[in-house]
């Protein structure tokens, strides 16, 4: 399963005259995860709104399966693209099940109900996220990591080709987190749907992402296979941060161990 | 959790309520009708039949003329106004707006009086169109400014907005006491807009607010899916396939002429919108596909009690904006505490 889902040309984006990226160029390939890197304030959430349609560049173009993103209707890009944000609120006290069911709502007629299939497909995706047990509770009163995996279970019930997730594990435990991604990993390589994940954790992409883009200060700094990217020299000029990047036989993956270089920070 | 057959049948039940409550409020006034006049009256005049000969004159004109329309009407503006509220609530993602606490009663308000005294400086023009037409125009200069001046919250948090609609309301009072000042003799009618009253409630004024509320009521309540998934922000709606700012544009447009035709009709209402889908979210869920049919009907039968309570019950005719400022006024107070307590969810 090797097409093309995005081509970015030389797509630029600002917010009102703060430029957030610059002349992006980049191929983004269908049935792999691939993670997008990057410190603090690099654009990463920028480019993922991008991607996902949510914001329109100003100069350049995105397309999405040889369409400009731009001509899709709205409803039409949700039945291929869902999206976990980092932060999942909610405003109203809805039930669990009355969140992940809205995933449904590209799929649906205005006035249709849910059909037996979709609630069997909705009560297996909350089993597999771990929250059958929770579906009556209202959701304002989950923990941040529940409320969480309410938003990944909502969003696999969209029935996504791509899954966009915005620093989704950031609220989430460390066995959470290894499950979900897990969970996510095995639906990539099953073909079922690709990943773009904006993530923090080095390690963590090391060990789930088959690609990585690296953005620094709004631009592409480079893209490729992970094994790739996780090299000393590239982080360095990107995090200022030295780092040792070695084959774990434990989490059978690259590690990446990092510490500040004993000179003093230079300026960013 | 689905809108499915239990959602139907309290619906009926509701409408059943309501009619009733309406026949058994024709039967009270001044001039009592026993139950059995009403209903012979009204049937005849529905059915187009002639009315039969036993029942007094007096009796048919009191009914079909003055209590009939003021009783739809009460059923109308209380149903739109607690819809009205259920929906800015659902679009402005805070259970404290409603087109009250936002100001937009009172610039509807401000609209309606500014014809009258444009009439008395001599420009003539047709009260039963331009009343409600300045009415709405008001209602939406005030929202709009109300959103523009707490857009600098990019929540749009409770406190912020509803400050921002208690400050524009202020202002506007003040432009609206000037008109009083220059009414002079007519300061009567602005006084009423201010009050709130279905006294003066006509067929006239039904042939308008009837239909533009029953069409936008429908079509409020077609977006009820649409606006459950816009309570997960603006970025979770849109990666859903919700046309977000379309969509809140739309149904604020919508909200603003029925409160514009309710207001044209019987001047300021406050609250109604603030507790009617408040309460019933404590009752329903929040699932705004069953929830704003409710309000619709939950209000109308607060209204038409409330005004059949002034009207008949109370030894002098309080007006109804006056009775529910004075019920509404404390329900909030508490829930603008509750939720300073609850850190801001509820």
């Amino acid at each position: 399963m090797e097409s093309v889902l995005w081509r970015l040309e030389n797509v630029s984006f600002a917010y009102r005259d703060k430029p957030v990226l610059q002349g992006i160029n980049s191929v983004l390939q269908a049935g792999r995860c691939i993670g997008i890197l990057g410190p603090n304030g690099s654009g990463k959430s920028t480019l993922l709104d991008l991607l996902a349609g949510l914001l329109h560049p100003q100069t350049g173009r995105i397309l999405f399966q040889g369409k400009p993103l731009a001509r899709y209707r709205r409803r039409d890009l949700a039945r291929c693209l869902a999206l976990v944000p980092q932060h999942f609120r909610i405003s109203f006290d809805f039930s669990v099940r009355e969140v992940v069911e809205m995933g449904l709502h590209p799929h649906l007629a205005r006035f249709a109900l849910p059909s037996f299939e979709d609630q069997q497909q909705v009560e297996k995706i909350m089993r597999q996220t771990g929250i059958l047990a929770l579906e009556k509770r209202p959701i304002t009163r989950l923990s941040g990591g529940e409320q969480q995996r309410v938003a990944v279970a909502r969003a696999l019930t969209q029935r996504p080709q791509v899954l966009l997730l915005d620093e989704a594990t950031a609220s989430l435990d460390i066995r959470h987190s290894l499950a979900l991604l897990q969970l996510l990993r095995q639906r990539v390589q099953g073909g079922i749907f690709s990943v773009v994940a904006v993530l923090h954790d080095l390690n963590l992409a090391a060990r789930f992402c088959d690609e990585l883009l690296l953005l620094h200060k709004g631009r592409c700094q480079a893209q490729g296979p992970t094994a790739q990217i996780l090299d000393p020299r590239i982080l360095e000029e990107v995090y200022g941060v030295e780092s040792e990047i070695h084959y774990n036989d434990f989490t059978q993956s690259q590690q990446v161990s990092l510490r500040l270089p004993a000179s003093p920070l230079h300026e960013n | 959790m689905q809108p499915g057959r239990g959602f139907v049948i309290s619906l009926a039940g509701l409408a059943l309520v309501v009619t009733l409550t309406a026949a058994l409020a024709a039967t009270l006034g001044f001039l009592r009708v026993p139950l059995h006049e009403v209903a012979t009256v009204f049937s005849a005049k529905a059915l187009l039949r002639p009315v039969p000969q036993e029942i007094d004159a007096t009796t048919i004109s009191v009914l079909t003329n003055v209590r009939l329309p003021r009783i739809l009407a009460a059923i109308l503006i209380g149903g739109s106004l607690a819809l009205c509220g259920a929906v800015f609530q659902a679009v402005l993602l805070n259970p404290l707006a409603d087109p009250y606490t936002l100001g937009i009663s009172t610039g509807a308000a401000f609209g309606a009086s500014l014809v009258i005294v444009l009439q008395i400086f001599g420009l003539a023009l047709p009260t039963a169109i331009s009343v409600p037409f300045f009415a709405f125009l008001g209602g939406m200069g005030t929202l709009a400014l109300v959103l523009y001046l707490a857009a600098g919250d990019s929540r749009l948090s409770s406190t912020s907005l509803i400050l921002a609609g208690v400050i524009v309301s202020a202002i506007l009072s003040a432009a609206i006491g000037f008109f009083k000042f220059l009414a002079d003799e007519q300061v009567g009618i602005i006084i009423f807009w201010l009050m709130g009253s279905l006294a003066g409630a006509s067929w006239s004024q039904l042939q308008m607010l009837a239909p533009v509320t029953l069409v936008g009521a429908l079509l409020l309540c077609i977006f009820g899916r649409d606006l459950n998934i816009m309570a997960a922000g603006e970025r979770s709606a849109a990666s859903l396939g919700i046309a977000t700012q379309r969509l809140r544009l739309l149904l604020v447009c919508i909200c603003s002429l029925l409160t514009a035709m309710a207001v044209s009709v019987s001047g300021i209402i406050g609250f109604v919108g603030l507790i009617v889908p408040h309460l019933l979210r404590h009752l329903s869920g929040p699932d705004n596909r069953v929830l704003l049919p409710y309000s619709f009907f939950a209000g109308a039968l607060l209204l038409l009690v409330a005004d059949t309570l002034t009207r008949a019950v109370l030894p002098s005719e309080v007006p109804i904006g006056v009775l529910t400022a004075l019920l509404g006024g404390p329900f909030f107070c508490f829930l603008f505490k509750k939720r300073q307590r609850d850190g801001g969810i509820f």
